[in-house]
């Protein structure tokens, strides 16, 4: 029976392989519109089940051939695994497989047996999480420097910070620019960095590129332009736009606060003699785009002589606001969008779309028509010497990734490179940034390593030890895979009474057990894979922000991120819901099955355990003071909990500080990241974590408290957490995606009462990949604390705060 | 072991996939041919897929057969069979999309052809355009239906009976820009409600003349930053216009009474610069001059709307040519201030740059709101100027020399005619011409190829054959200069106004029938030539202007071109060899 065995084995993987197959073509076609995708999910379940099924006629096979229900149960499975064809030729060869298999030799492993570990403690520097901390602490070390020497190519760049004020704007306001003198009132302030190469002195002042990122992103997104255009020989200012980062000031009108920063650097001739006033470049991608045209125009004057931006770069930006605006332009210009742009679906009107914009961006310069009737992309028109010059590109990327992309950065610095006359031969194809986006990114990796260390270093002191302090009835995970897999292997009689009453072990997992489990898995997924939109368009809807860049307030004053904080309320919500409900019915069952049939019940209130903060010592429960003193001790475990979270939390953004004051490198990969923290960011944070909360709890009792009790493998639990918590995030990519290149649109375009939602899917980018790791986290903190609670407080506290940092606030601080 | 080794490989793959998916994608991105057929005529070909769209030049109303307009593309061939519902309209007029004609491809090839449709105008007792993008406008269908019934009922206190009229609430969705451009090509909205302000509509709406009135309706919908806008004169319009500022914009305004007619705008004059008027001033060519000129964009209050301070500017701009300044020298800014006399007074003292103020009222009036003092705020406040729709006041803010010539110009323009400041005093510059007995006609050729067929070759071309002929006739052409000039290859609109504005033009060619329509340039009588075949266009005009300086020798070249009985040169292979010709 060896034979037919594995070849049922092969069926059901195949079965589980087709089932995801099933599904992702079921959200293919629900992405299309087409109501096949309700047969495709049906063929997934069924594919699913069938698994399920075959699994459980091999697992109960003691001969070649098999009992009648058996062999029914077989047929029945062979005939459903039509749905997925390598399967149902598996099990009609196991089916009709009759004979016993030949003697066949079976390699066996035995492993040698374990030496019996000495009673000899480790001194706790020779701990393996010491160890791993501080390896951890110094390949943060490590590759904030390396970050560092790519940001200030190899130290020939000086990069520092500074803060724009009103004062700095008034002081310099003797010169007006062009008419208009650009200050502002109040307590805002601008955050700068600015970017100096060692070539940029008094006496030989170098060109200047100001640099502006899009919507909920920060001066830091944009770094790679800085890096790049620094390192050619320009003096680069990046700023964080109204409500963004380090910017406190919410307004976004006008050129978002551009133009006081280029009035600034242009009349302050005390420090900013480096800078060459006649070559003002200016790029802005997204929003920052838009922003740009408005500068470039806002200072354009009468001539290229006297405007004062003499290059600006348009990138992602097609608005026909922006467009009105390409013949008051006197400068040399040039537009780039993305060809995979999402966004190009609001602009297909004859007055709005980007072959419209592209061909008046050629034509309408300095106030003439040139009279083209098409556009040759990456064709230069015009005359760089009098401010005519366009030139339209169109990458192959989409829009959030567009200032990630390799062509686009090339594009955008020969551009300047010539119009600024920055002398440089530096191929526009020759790019650095990498290098620091890469070693940030090890940053970041490096310092959540040292989070979770430093939790287990912190778990063998005497302060926290008490956490994991086990009462003797208390059973770790450990020791039941242990238990699980004796019994499987037939050498521990343990499935008796007296076995489950103390806990050791589970009812081996059913059908009926198996079905639930992955039905409310397929269940969750699918709830966050459809809810997400549409609690987005809620969030729009219910919070004062809603979808305006012009309302301040204190109530919830994150306006993309409220999308997110009713996603994970809900889904957290139902998450809960469903792990009581669904324990809470099969300890049911057990019931009315021992009530009806007289079978000796399982119940698995174990999976409780894990939930509870227990304290420490012995309790007497008949004794009033022994019980008062436990309840102590557990209320002393609770804050133990807390404390450690929040340990961990300060531990790991006093990382993110340290690393920028000394390296000026924050922890960041790509859409990722981990910024220093501002008092409105930290506030704005302080309404968000209560509520979002409830999802990371969810996912932490998921992972440890459900899946975590399978009995399987720690890789594979990690494995099934994560898919299991990213998958739903996962598929909204996948259907919104297979609509956009299928059709041209994205399918998550407009929403409701025609709302824009297509930026809430460029969130999902990071998001899927945090939702990744949290299950693994979570899974990791409770193997070390024995607790749910600290490992959800604290990853709650972190990528909360990293997203809040990350995005846009409109907190009136 | 093996287990990582696939898993490892497995992850290489799938990013490979994934670097790879790009390209990959190209495979979705089908092209599909489109052929432009209008009046049986191809306009071009077109390639568009599911990333790329194809920009089209629409049929101009001088493709438009009489009595009708272009309503759009469509797919039926038959379209002139059918009836106006079962025209099925391909997309937008001046843009061409692949989701628009993805239907109706035909064969291996991709490619399908659109017909241009022509087709009269409905006449609609009246046409209420909302805006249906509820986050901005805050109107919703149920908010419309309600207004629907509210309206009805006002009208039929007013004796109408809404129920067997052909009214229509029609509600456009998109962004500002789209929305404007699908009521100006439907053509019959009379009142729109819930877009913004002035501002908004005419620079993202592209609506700048297109509407007559905008006010705010603070209470309409649930936003209380919108407007209604008003399109045509009509008594219906003007009626529930009204109805809906008294409603929604709190304002208390008499309703006008049937049968009142409201005359006819007269048609403005074209601003022919009077020397008997205007003042001769010498200024030295280096000189730089700044006006800011500030008008009251209140529109309500000041009766000046955004079309009105256009017109200013171009007389202005003309006339100052004429005075004797260099406008390359002038920076001149025109700039509206909204809101109430206090904020929009706030605002330029704030501004701190204003030469001259239109549109506000008395001196009580700026003292008592804005708390403006006369001598330090302001110099002088003076009434009776009408440059919209009401006689209000301008004020000037200094004593710069342009600063007082143009508040003398304003008040002599719209006002009571008063005297200009005193000439200024350096000398001209550059000595004036000798005159001499040297003849020039300037023709002027339309450069935009795709309309008028015409291309530098043809017009040098026809410039030497037009030599031969001259020469012919005994000229010498040492002293006959033919000056042929690209007028330029905007709109029609722009074109005719440079023409006019350079006053120097004896013929033009190249634009079509609505050279005077729409180009509003003046034809001598009886000197007009149409459907001229230019190029690869038709329906072209050859022209001698009104204001030509040398007719007669325009006139003998028009008749040489035309011929006694249509045989003239414009009828011979040489005129075909050429590219302007008339068909036989």
């Amino acid at each position: 029976m060896y034979l037919k065995s594995k070849l049922l084995k092969a069926a059901a993987i195949c079965l589980y392989v087709f089932t995801a197959l099933w599904f992702v073509a079921a959200a293919c076609f629900y992405a299309l519109g087409n109501y096949w995708y309700i047969g495709f999910a049906i063929f997934a379940l069924i594919s699913l089940y069938d698994g399920f099924v075959i699994t459980s006629v091999r697992e109960k096979m003691t001969a070649v051939k098999l009992e009648k229900g058996e062999q029914i149960k077989l047929l029945v499975c062979w005939i459903l695994s039509i749905v997925c064809l390598p399967a149902f030729v598996l099990c009609c060869i196991a089916y009709f497989r009759n004979t016993e298999d030949e003697l066949v030799v079976i390699r066996q492993n035995i492993a040698p047996e374990k030496p019996a570990k000495t009673a000899k403690k480790t001194p706790f520097y020779r701990t393996k999480s010491f160890i791993t901390m501080c390896v951890a602490f110094g390949m943060i070390i490590v590759a904030s420097f390396s970050a560092m020497c790519f940001e200030t190519t190899g130290f020939s760049v000086k990069v520092s910070d500074f803060t724009l004020t009103s004062d700095m704007t008034h002081y310099y306001n003797n010169g007006e620019i062009n008419g208009e003198a650009y200050t502002f009132d109040g307590d805002t302030t601008y955050s700068v960095t600015m970017y100096v190469p060692k070539t940029a002195t008094e006496e030989n002042p170098a060109p200047v590129v100001f640099v502006l990122p899009g919507f909920t992103r920060t001066k830091a997104t944009m770094s790679q332009y800085a890096i790049e255009l620094s390192r050619r020989g320009a003096v680069v200012f990046t700023s964080d736009p109204g409500g963004q980062g380090g910017t406190n000031e919410p307004s976004t009108s006008g050129a978002n606060g551009l133009e006081y920063l280029v009035q600034y650097v242009y009349n302050n001739t005390d420090d900013f003699k480096f800078c060459d006033k006649t070559r003002f470049g200016a790029v802005g991608h997204s929003a920052g785009g838009g922003n740009v045209v408005t500068l470039a125009s806002d200072m354009a004057g009468t001539s290229f002589e006297t405007s004062v931006i003499k290059s600006a770069y348009v990138s992602g930006y097609i608005k026909l606001s922006s467009i009105n605006k390409y013949a008051k332009l006197n400068c040399n210009a040039a537009l780039s969008y993305a060809y995979y742009d999402e966004g190009s679906f609001r602009y297909q009107s004859d007055i709005e779309s980007f072959e419209v914009a592209s061909l008046r961006f050629i034509n309408e310069v300095s106030g003439k028509d040139n009279g083209y009737t098409s556009v040759a992309f990456d064709h230069g028109y015009g005359d760089m010497s009098n401010g005519t010059y366009r030139i339209v590109h169109r990458e192959n990327i989409n829009h959030c990734f567009e200032m990630y992309d390799g062509v686009s950065i090339a594009n955008t610095v020969d551009f300047f490179n010539e119009t600024l006359n920055m002398g440089s031969d530096i191929g526009g194809g020759s790019q650095v940034w990498f290098g620091k986006e890469f070693s940030n990114g090890i940053a970041l990796a490096a310092a959540f390593t040292f989070v979770i260390a430093l939790c287990a270093v912190l778990m063998n002191t005497p302060v926290f030890r008490s956490l994991k302090a086990k009462k003797a009835e208390e059973t770790s995970d450990d020791e039941i895979r242990e238990v699980v897999q004796e019994e499987e292997s037939g050498s521990a009689p343990l499935n008796t009474v007296q076995g489950r009453a103390a806990g050791l072990v589970r009812e081996k997992k059913t059908v009926a057990h198996k079905v639930i489990f992955w039905t409310c898995m397929i269940v969750t997924a699918i709830i966050a894979c459809l809810d997400y939109i549409p609690l987005a368009n809620l969030s729009i809807e219910i919070f004062p922000t809603g979808n305006s860049a012009s309302v301040y307030t204190y109530v919830f004053p994150a306006r993309m991120v409220n999308a997110i904080l009713l996603w994970a309320a809900i889904n957290g919500a139902i998450g809960l819901v469903i792990f009581f409900g669904t324990t809470l019915l099969e300890n049911l069952y057990e019931y009315i099955m021992f009530k009806v049939k007289g079978i000796q019940p399982a119940y698995d209130w174990d999976k409780f355990k894990a939930i509870k903060i227990t304290g420490y010592g012995d309790l007497d429960k008949g004794n009033k003071k022994s019980v008062l003193r436990y309840v102590g001790r557990v209320l002393l475990n609770v804050g133990k909990a807390i404390l450690l979270a929040l340990v961990m939390f300060g531990a790991f953004y006093l990382l993110v500080h340290l690393s920028y004051w000394i390296f000026h490198q924050d922890f960041r990969f790509m859409l990722v990241s981990a910024a220093p923290i501002n008092a409105r960011m930290f506030v704005t944070a302080l309404e968000y974590w209560p509520i979002i909360f409830v999802f990371y709890i969810s996912n932490s009792i998921r992972v440890n408290c459900s899946i975590g009790r399978e009995g399987w493998k720690e890789w594979k639990v990690l494995l099934v957490g994560a898919l299991a918590n990213s998958l739903g995030l996962a598929f909204i990519l996948l259907i919104n995606y297979v609509c956009f290149f299928t059709t041209g649109s994205p399918f998550y375009g407009y929403w409701g009462n025609n709302t824009e939602v297509w930026l809430y899917v460029n969130m999902v980018f990071a998001l899927v990949v945090m939702m990744f790791i949290l299950p693994i986290f979570n899974r990791l903190i409770y193997r070390i604390t024995g607790n749910v609670w600290t490992g959800a407080i604290v990853w709650c506290m972190i990528f909360v705060m990293m997203t809040i940092s990350a995005s846009v606030s409109y907190i009136p601080m | 072991m093996k287990k990582h080794i696939v898993a490892v490989l497995l992850v290489i793959v799938m990013c490979i996939a994934a670097v790879s998916g790009c390209s990959f994608m190209k495979s979705f991105e089908r092209d599909v041919q489109v052929t432009l057929m209008v009046n049986g005529e191809n306009r071009g070909v077109y390639t568009v897929n599911i990333f790329n769209n194809a920009v089209v030049e629409a049929p101009s109303a001088a493709d438009a057969p009489q009595g009708t307009k272009f309503y759009g593309w469509t797919a039926q061939e038959n379209w002139e069979e059918l009836d106006r519902d079962q025209i099925v309209i391909a997309g937008n007029a001046g843009l061409i999309r692949y989701d628009d004609v993805k239907d109706y491809v035909k064969g291996d090839g991709w490619s399908v052809t659109l017909y241009a449709a022509f087709l009269p105008p409905i006449p609609r007792d009246l046409v209420v355009a909302w805006y249906s993008k509820t986050a901005t406008s805050g109107l919703t269908e149920e908010y419309m239906a309600t207004f629907t019934a509210d309206m009805y009922a006002f009208l039929e206190t007013r004796d109408y009976n809404p129920e067997e009229m052909d009214i229509v609430i029609r509600a456009y969705d998109g962004n500002v820009g789209p929305s404007c451009t699908n009521i100006l090509s439907d053509g019959d909205v009379n009142i729109m409600v819930g877009w913004g302000g002035n501002s908004n509509l005419n620079s993202t709406g592209g609506m700048e003349g297109k509407y007559i009135d905008n006010n705010a309706v603070a209470s309409l919908g649930s936003k209380d930053n919108r407007y209604a806008a008003r399109l045509d004169d009509k008594y219906l319009t003007r009626l529930v216009y009204t109805w809906i500022l008294n409603t929604y914009g709190g304002q208390q305004l008499e309703y006008p009474e049937p049968g009142e007619v409201i005359p006819e705008p007269e048609p403005e004059p074209e601003p022919e610069p009077e020397p008997s008027d205007l003042p001769t001033y010498t200024v030295g060519a280096d000189e730089q001059f700044t006006l800011n000129i500030a008008w009251y964009a209140k529109t309500g209050t000041s009766g000046i709307a955004q079309t009105d301070m256009d017109s200013l500017k171009t007389k202005l701009e003309a006339d100052l040519q004429t005075m004797g300044f260099t406008l390359a020298n002038i920076t001149l800014t025109i700039t509206g201030y909204e809101g109430d006399v206090a904020e929009s007074c706030a605002a330029i003292k704030a501004a701190g740059n204003v030469d001259i103020m239109v549109g506000w009222s008395g001196n009580s009036n700026l003292s008592d709101k804005a708390g403006w003092v006369e001598g330090t705020d302001f110099l002088k406040n003076v009434g009776g100027v009408k440059v919209g729709s009401t006689a209000r006041y301008v004020a000037k803010l200094n004593e710069n020399f342009l600063t007082n010539v143009v508040f003398a110009w304003i008040q002599n323009t719209y006002g009571t005619a008063v005297d200009y400041p005193e000439g200024y005093g350096w000398e001209p510059s550059t000595p004036e011409p000798e005159p001499t007995d040297e003849v020039k006609l300037v023709i002027g050729w339309y450069s935009k190829t795709s309309t008028s067929g015409l291309t530098e070759e043809i017009m040098n071309n026809f410039k030497a054959a037009l030599n031969t002929y001259l020469t012919s006739q005994g000229y010498d052409l040492t002293k006959v200069t033919i000056d042929i000039r690209d007028i330029g290859s905007g709109g029609v609109a722009d074109v005719g106004a440079a023409v006019n504005a350079a006053g120097d033009y004896d013929m033009i060619f190249g634009l079509g029938v609505n050279i005077t329509s729409q180009g509003k340039i003046a034809v001598k009588d009886g000197y007009r030539l149409d459907n001229v075949l230019m190029g690869s266009a038709n329906k072209r005009t050859i022209a001698i202007t009104e204001s030509s300086k040398n007719s007669d020798l325009a006139i003998t070249v028009y008749n040489w071109l035309k011929g006694e009985n249509s045989d003239g040169w414009l009828y011979t292979e040489d005129a075909k060899e050429v590219g302007i010709y008339m068909a036989a």
